[in-house]
């Protein structure tokens, strides 16, 4: 993104019609960060045309029916979760440029390799005890994880 | 054991001596004609052997063969046990370890090769592995202590290494952390951990301790990429040292570390040998080179820094540079 007058204004735009509160924006490595903390201070010196959002009204999120969150939960009750066991950085593949052990919805067998901890130069292969599918993966390649963090959310076969 | 591999063996642990053909056969309770036949044996798999009238047979001093027979006489008595397994040419020491392993090999199984076609270090790194010239060697562990707590086991094997270089070489190499060992500004060993662990328990199935040590100029000239950073321990071989010895060096050493590795006591000689401690570095994350000083090493082997904004911090992965700053 080109920062300019008029990418200025139009996140301006968007950030009083979603009425956030704060955004970073890191070109860097193109990292946004998107802020709406209900009943926060508004700075001073800006006045909004809509009054700020009350402490007690409820976001959008938490007024859908109690039914649907039900289902959901339902539908991920037998997920299970494989966690790290060591503080160490997540990788995917075995070396740089390799296709990934397992991504989102891949099946794997017992004994396969799903990702590596890498702590202190010990490089720590993560293998599948049984066979399942990837429901999902949720760490990024390169992060750094601490003990116990989930790593895959999975389903055995 | 053959009567070729009795042989071979009497003769890596008399190196110095000659022994004739009658006292050969009268201690391996053979007789005169089958040494002579295993000497011929021997000599035609390619061992140099002396043969004088009157005195009898011992290898040559440039005879420098990687092999169970020439490793086993120097291992501690604990470890006289231990399976060894010598290859010629194998892809990589650390491949064939976990294939053993996966198969149920015992801890302290050792893989050895002559030259390794496909050495490698890690995140798929090339490690050169020319003949004639290094030692490759892998270790199977099994260690009875959480994945988390088994990070030191990186920092033990460099240990392990530079003690038993210090032991049969006299000389005095420094630990670039976590686990390269230099000899002034030239890596002369790599060594590469791999473990595989059970999430259920997060305890290690096994770990592979591969150890890549440039023992000697090799007979190729290095490539042009490692002209400036890889060199050798010594320029030839020594007279009165073979690779066998310093191999088996290598194994009681890291051995003994590994098998106590809750005793940290390994760690001040860690800090003794460490090239970088008090030094400018500069460390690699989030794809960019930062400065830093290195200030200490923690209770597990991380490195205790101070980062470009004056704070402490301590390293447990990623990569650092002491060259990058020039």
């Amino acid at each position: 993104m080109e920062l300019n007058i008029e990418t200025i204004q139009a996140l301006a735009k968007i950030m009083s019609a979603e009425k956030l509160t704060s955004l970073a924006l890191d070109q860097g490595n193109l990292k946004i960060e998107i802020k709406r903390e209900i009943g926060a201070a508004q700075p001073a010196g800006i006045t909004y045309q809509e009054p700020p959002i009350a402490a007690t009204a409820p976001l959008p999120h938490y007024t859908q029916p109690v039914a649907a969150e039900a289902i959901e939960i339902a539908e991920t009750a037998h997920w299970k979760e494989i966690k790290s066991p060591m503080v160490g950085v997540f990788y995917q593949s075995s070396q740089p440029g390799n296709p990934a052990y397992v991504t989102k919805g891949q099946h794997f067998s017992e004994g396969d390799t799903l990702c590596i901890i890498e702590a202190m130069k010990l490089m720590n292969e993560i293998t599948a005890e049984t066979p399942g599918t990837i429901m999902e993966v949720c760490v990024g390649n390169g992060q750094v994880v601490e003990f116990g963090q989930v790593l895959y959310r999975i389903v055995e076969d | 054991m053959s009567t070729k591999q009795k042989l071979l063996q009497t003769l890596e642990e008399n190196r110095e001596t000659y022994l004739s053909g009658e006292v050969l056969a009268s201690t391996m309770n053979v007789s005169r004609s089958a040494i002579w036949k295993a000497i011929k044996g021997l000599k035609e798999a390619g061992y140099e052997i002396e043969s004088t009238t009157n005195k009898g047979y011992r290898l040559k001093s440039e005879s420098d063969r990687m092999s169970a027979e020439g490793i086993h006489p120097w291992l501690s008595s604990t470890n006289r046990e231990l399976e060894l397994i010598v290859y010629q040419t194998v892809g990589s020491t650390n491949q064939e370890a976990k294939k053993l392993a996966l198969e149920g090999a015992k801890t302290g199984t050792v893989i050895i090769a002559e030259e390794q076609t496909q050495g490698r270090g890690r995140m798929g790194r090339s490690f050169y592995s020319p003949p004639k010239s290094g030692i490759y060697l892998s270790l199977v562990l099994r260690p009875d202590v959480a994945a988390r707590d088994a990070v030191l086991l990186t920092t033990g094997a460099s240990v392990g290494v530079c003690r038993a270089i210090k032991k049969v070489t006299g000389i005095d190499t420094q630990i670039k952390w976590v686990n390269d060992i230099y000899m002034g500004d030239r890596k002369i060993v790599g060594i590469l951990t791999e473990a595989v662990t059970n999430f259920e328990n997060g305890q290690f199935e096994f770990v592979i301790i591969g150890i890549g040590l440039n023992f000697k100029q090799p007979e190729a000239a290095l490539p042009k990429e490692l002209e400036d950073i890889v060199g050798t321990l010594f320029n030839a071989k020594p007279d009165a040292l073979t690779r066998n010895r310093l191999a088996a060096e290598i194994i009681n050493e890291v051995l003994m570390i590994c098998d106590d590795l809750t005793n940290r006591s390994f760690l001040e000689e860690y800090k003794t040998h460490s090239m970088v401690l008090g030094k400018q570095i500069k460390v690699f994350r989030n794809n960019e080179w930062e400065v830093a000083t290195a200030l200490d090493i923690s209770d597990e082997g991380g490195l205790m820094i101070r980062n470009q904004f004056g704070q402490t911090e301590t390293l447990n992965s990623g990569e650092i540079s002491i060259r990058k700053l020039e």
